[in-house]
C-alpha cells in the first residue's frame, strides 16, 4: 500500500467548526489503511497402502478370503500407512469392530458338516479366540516393534498404542511424505474347541485412527505451512 | 502533504467608506486595504509500521497461513503511526472477506482436493469457516496490551461490528502528530479453532482485509491568536468515562 495514501484533500469543507447539521451526512478527514492475508486450512489424510506402495487398501485389508480356518492357523498382512495430506499426522491408532456373527449350529449351510460338539456361541466367545498381534517399522524394517497383542475381543473395546512410536520420526510427516510399515496378525487360536466349529463373523472392520499435532503458537514471519507439514515427534 | 499548499484567498475587504451610488460617476478620495490570510487543511494519514520501523505493505503477517491445523494461532504486533499533519482521535478495525474469496476444500477448484480424504470432502460456506477463526486484538503502551476485541472473523466482517477504538489504551488516548508523530504498538492474534472438525480441511480465504479506519478530532472554534497548526497536530483524546459498577 502507498505510504503516501493520501486523502483526497476536500478542502472544500472550509467552514471552522464543522457544523453537524441534522440528518445530512458527515464529511470529515478520515483514513483507511487495508492490510490482506489469506488464510488456509491444512488437510490430515492417512491412506493405507500395499507393501509396494503403488495400490491403495479401500475396502478389504486383508485380500485372501479368511474363511474354512482350523485353530492354530495364523494370517499376516504386512502394508504401509502413509500420509496422503498436507499436515503431519502425530499418532495412528488401531480399533477392530466385528460385526455379523453367526453361530455354526446355527448355520443351515453348514447342516451335516459339522462335528457332534458344535455348540452355540456368543460374538464375543468367538472373538475371544482370534488373537490379533500388531507390529510396526519404518519401510526399510528398522525399529520393528510389537506395538500390540491380544484379542479380538479385547481390540473391540480399545485403541491400541501409536503404530508411529518405535519408528524414525514417531510420526507421518507430509514433508517429506512419510510412510511406516504395519504387520497385522491374526490367529486362530489353537486351543479353540469344536465348539467354534462354523462359526463366523462377516466383517472385521479396522479402523485406523489418525491425529494432528496439537495446535502451536506461531509468531508473524515462522514458515507456518511448512512447520506443519514436517512436524514431527522427533524435532 | 505540504503545509504550504496554499490556498490564497483573496479577502478583499473593501475598505470602509465606499460606497457605490448608483448612478453617475463622481470622484473622490478614497483608499482601498488588502489584508491577506492563507488557509490551508491538514492531513489525516495512518499509518501501519512494522516493530522494525518498515512499513507495512499489502500483507499484515508476512508469514503465509497455510496449512493450519485447528488449534494453531498466529499473532503479530506492529505499530499505528501518525503520518499526517492532524491528530488522529480514533482507530477502529474490521476484518472483511468476501464470498468470492473463499474456496472450500471439498471445491475440484481447490489445490488441495486431492489431499483429502474423500469421507471429508464435506462442502460449507465462508461464513462457516469464517467461524471458525477467532481475531484477537489488543493495544496499550506497556506490556500485557489490553485486550480491545475478541470474537470471530464472521462477525467481525458484519457491517454493524468493529474492534472499538483501538487508541484507547494509549496515554493520550489517540494518535497525535505533534510534537513527534506518535506510534503506538497493537497485537492481533488469529486462532483457528481448536474445536473445529474435518468439515473445513483444505478450507481457505484467499483474502482477509484488515482494514483500519482512522477519524479526525471534532472541529474547534479557535479565536484569532491562537497557534491552530500546533494545536490540531498535538491534540490528544479524552478517556471514556468510567463503566457503571
Amino acid at each position: 500500500m502507498s505510504l503516501k495514501k493520501a486523502l483526497g484533500m476536500g478542502v472544500a469543507s472550509a467552514a471552522l467548526g464543522i457544523s453537524l447539521i441534522g440528518g445530512g451526512t458527515f464529511a470529515a478527514f478520515t483514513d483507511t489503511e487495508t492490510v490482506s492475508n489469506s488464510y488456509a486450512a491444512g488437510t490430515l489424510n492417512l491412506e493405507l497402502k500395499t507393501i509396494d506402495n503403488r495400490g491403495t487398501i479401500a475396502s478389504n485389508l486383508f485380500t485372501s478370503t479368511l474363511a474354512n480356518f482350523k485353530p492354530g492357523d495364523t494370517i499376516t498382512k504386512t502394508f504401509l500407512v502413509a500420509n496422503a495430506g498436507t499436515l503431519s499426522i502425530k499418532d495412528v491408532k488401531v480399533q477392530a469392530k466385528y460385526e455379523g456373527y453367526l453361530d455354526g449350529s446355527k448355520n443351515g449351510d453348514l447342516e451335516g458338516k459339522l462335528g457332534a460338539s458344535a455348540a452355540e456361541n456368543s460374538a464375543a466367545d468367538f472373538a475371544s479366540q482370534i488373537k490379533v498381534e500388531i507390529t510396526s517399522s519404518d519401510v526399510n524394517d528398522r525399529h520393528l516393534q510389537p506395538v500390540w497383542s491380544g484379542t479380538l475381543e479385547d481390540l473391540q473395546k480399545l485403541w491400541t498404542d501409536d503404530l508411529t512410536k518405535n519408528t524414525d520420526n514417531n510420526s507421518l510427516p507430509a514433508i517429506p511424505a512419510d510412510r511406516d510399515k504395519v504387520r497385522i496378525k491374526l490367529t486362530f487360536d489353537e486351543q479353540a474347541g469344536n465348539t467354534f466349529q462354523g462359526d463366523k463373523f462377516e466383517n472385521i472392520k479396522f479402523q485406523f485412527y489418525a491425529t494432528q499435532f496439537s495446535g502451536k503458537n506461531f509468531n508473524d514471519g515462522d514458515n507456518v505451512s511448512e512447520f506443519n507439514a514436517r512436524q514431527t515427534e522427533s524435532n | 502533504m505540504s503545509l504550504k499548499a496554499k490556498l490564497t484567498m483573496g479577502i478583499l475587504s473593501a475598505a470602509a467608506g465606499i460606497s457605490l451610488i448608483s448612478g453617475g460617476t463622481y470622484a473622490s478620495f478614497t483608499d482601498v486595504e488588502q489584508a491577506q490570510a492563507s488557509y490551508a487543511a491538514g492531513t489525516l494519514n495512518l499509518e501501519l509500521k512494522n516493530v522494525t520501523g518498515k512499513t507495512i505493505g499489502t500483507d499484515l503477517f508476512s508469514s503465509t497461513l497455510g496449512n493450519l491445523k485447528p488449534g494453531d494461532s498466529v499473532e503479530k504486533t506492529f505499530a499505528l503511526v501518525n503520518s499526517g499533519t492532524l491528530s488522529i482521535r480514533d482507530v477502529f478495525l474490521k476484518a472483511t472477506y468476501s464470498e468470492e474469496d473463499y474456496v472450500d476444500g471439498a471445491d475440484p477448484a481447490s489445490a488441495v482436493y486431492e489431499k483429502i480424504d474423500e469421507k471429508h470432502k464435506i462442502r460449507n460456506s465462508a461464513d462457516d469457516f469464517a467461524d471458525q477463526i477467532t481475531i484477537e486484538v489488543s493495544s496499550g503502551e506497556i506490556l500485557p496490551l489490553k485486550l480491545v476485541w475478541k470474537g470471530t472473523l464472521k462477525e467481525l466482517h458484519k457491517d454493524s461490528v468493529d474492534t472499538g477504538d483501538l487508541t484507547d489504551n494509549f496515554y493520550n488516548y489517540g494518535l497525535p502528530a505533534l510534537p513527534l508523530a506518535d506510534a503506538d504498538p497493537v497485537h492481533v492474534k488469529l486462532t483457528f479453532k481448536p474445536t473445529a472438525d474435518n468439515q473445513y480441511q483444505g478450507d481457505a480465504l484467499k483474502k482477509i482485509n484488515f482494514q483500519f479506519f482512522a477519524t479526525q478530532h471534532l472541529g474547534t472554534n479557535f479565536n484569532d491568536g491562537e497557534d491552530i497548526e500546533w494545536y490540531n497536530g498535538a491534540q490528544h483524546d479524552v478517556p471514556k468515562p468510567p463503566v457503571r459498577p
